[in-house]
């Protein structure tokens, strides 16, 4: 059973990465892999917060979703002078730095050892502990997330987004500040997927660099491929689908460290067959290949 | 309204605007025609923010628009279309249209939150603005189709729908009838004409000399980024140094 609701929590935890991530890369076409170390950064903020000054959540979120958002923003800046490939590019050195500040700066992070021993969250004097309250706690989040998304995408600010994924240039032409709306996008998405690193450090109690990689970032980006880029319910679908698949591997009795491989293997695989056969994901309306 | 001085720019050493300086009064139509390459797009991507002169000024009513973000040229009111049309595909047509509107409340982030009674009105209205763009350029009954679907006569038309619908008083429309099936010719040039009474001032670019002399009030003739004649389209057809640039 715990079992079961740890899996269901992740679900939770990869709808908020994927949804934000969509907002950005489905909606607005800026295909980024530097989605992990936004997750990062929140997860990072909250625990230190949570661990040095004994700050409560409600706190703690505030302040990740803040950071995340002005580091997003930050980022978003010179990223947008490069187009295209040379953006991911951008977004992925960006990355890497990231990491790279987690696995040395040694005094703060405590690097590859990471932060230990984060304090369950405690919300006014209800603590979270049980598998059944990260449960709720993560949906709830995931919930409301979905709902920012679902109402950005269906504004008006949506459709200026749509517009940039096709044609900056017409866009532009039309009075839309293009940058704007990308580093306004970008924030957003940052802000949004810091509040998935702060459930994901409140609910495993540990993190370290390593929850944070490329990898992580190519995770994410799968999701939103194989569930369909432009598409919430995808993102949402996808999160499911690639949480609970490889799950199944465990399953089939195959030795766990055999496992672990088969499981980027099973990614990697995944991610090319939807790209080749199915490049708007299981319920997309736009796909990264070009026509 | 618009008046372009001295405008110069060029590209790897090809003088594509040299010295280029000219003036749209109000509500006129006016034809900007010349040979391939004699500079005429360059000049509407210098006037729209899209490229930068080397040298030279661009005032509209009164104020410098030289150098500004193609965005603020919009705002301030100088619309255009593009030579390879530009709409975007996957919507709409009405969805082109409604992303035309200048300073859309639900453009911002909040927008889509707070003030959410305001924004929704705001959108019911310029829903009914579209409608009432594409009733007017006659795609009334297109309106929910994508715009990858329609004629490109009919594209072009609802690229004009947008112009029309950002507010801007200035149209810069590049080869607004190229490639059109003759019928629709017709009828691009009979809204262009139709446009001054809406209190519109339109500067377009065409090759086709017979459509210029149609519907244009003046006609600017440049030729290797400069200006060589303007007049009547009359004169200009009869204007010898035109004749000789043309025949070379």
């Amino acid at each position: 059973m715990g079992y079961l609701l740890h899996i269901l929590i992740l679900i939770g935890i990869y709808v908020i990465l994927a949804e934000s991530l969509n907002l950005i890369a489905g909606y607005a076409g800026l295909l980024s892999i530097a989605h992990a170390a936004f997750y990062g950064v929140g997860a990072y903020v909250a625990a230190l917060l949570a661990l040095n000054y004994a700050v409560p959540p409600w706190l703690t979120v505030p302040a990740a979703v803040v950071a995340a958002a002005a580091v997003g923003a930050l980022v978003a800046w010179p990223a947008l002078r490069v187009r295209d490939d040379y953006f991911v590019v951008a977004t992925f050195a960006f990355q890497v730095i990231v990491f790279s500040v987690m696995n040395n700066w040694v005094a703060l992070t405590g690097g590859p050892l990471g932060l230990p021993g984060i304090p369950r969250p405690d919300f006014f004097g209800l603590t979270v502990k049980s598998h059944g309250g990260f449960l709720l706690l993560t949906w709830l989040f995931a919930a409301a997330v979905a709902f920012v998304c679902w109402r950005l995408a269906r504004a008006p600010f949506g459709r200026v987004l749509r517009a940039l994924r096709e044609d900056e240039v017409f866009a532009a032409a039309l009075g839309k500040n293009v940058a704007s709306f990308k580093v306004r996008v970008f924030a957003i998405g940052a802000a949004m997927a810091a509040v998935g690193g702060c459930l994901y450090a409140y609910y495993i109690t540990f993190i370290d660099p390593t929850s944070f990689t490329v990898m992580e970032s190519i995770f994410i980006i799968s999701i939103v491929i194989v569930g369909g880029a432009g598409s919430l319910r995808g993102a949402a679908l996808g999160a499911a689908v690639l949480v609970i698949l490889p799950e199944a591997l465990r399953f089939v009795g195959l030795p766990s460290s055999v496992a672990a491989n088969l499981r980027q293997i099973f990614y990697g695989l995944m991610l090319i067959l939807f790209m080749v056969f199915r490049p708007q994901g299981l319920i997309g309306e736009f796909s990264f290949r070009r026509r | 309204m618009l008046r372009v001085q001295n405008l110069s720019k060029s590209f790897d050493g090809t003088v594509a605007l040299d010295g280029f300086s000219a003036e749209v009064r109000e509500r006129e139509v006016v034809g900007l025609v010349g040979p391939n390459g004699a500079g005429k797009t360059t000049l509407f991507n210098v006037v729209t923010g899209f490229l930068r002169p080397d040298g030279g000024d661009v005032t509209y009513k009164g104020e410098g628009l030289t150098s500004k973000p193609p965005y603020r040229v919009a705002r301030r009111g100088v619309a255009r279309t593009f030579q390879e049309l530009r709409l975007i595909y996957r919507m709409t047509v009405l969805e082109n249209v409604l992303l035309a509107f200048p300073a859309q409340a639900g453009e911002s982030a909040t927008g889509a939150f707070v003030r959410w009674r305001e924004v929704s009105r705001r959108q019911r209205r310029n829903r009914e603005e579209a409608l009432a763009l594409l009733d007017y350029v006659g795609l009334a009954e297109k309106a929910g189709e994508l715009a990858d679907e329609l004629s490109y006569g009919q594209q072009k038309l609802v690229s004009l729908a947008c112009c029309l619908a950002t507010g801007g008083e200035l149209l810069l429309l590049d080869e607004p009838v190229a490639g059109v099936a003759p019928g629709m010719v017709d009828k691009i040039l009979g809204l262009i004409t139709d446009l001054r009474g809406r209190g519109k001032t339109v500067v377009f670019i065409e090759h086709n000399f017979a459509a210029v002399t149609e519907v244009c009030d003046r006609v600017i003739f440049m030729d290797e980024g400069r200006l060589v004649a303007e007049g009547t389209p009359a004169d200009i057809r009869d204007n010898p140094d035109v004749i000789e640039s043309y025949l070379n």
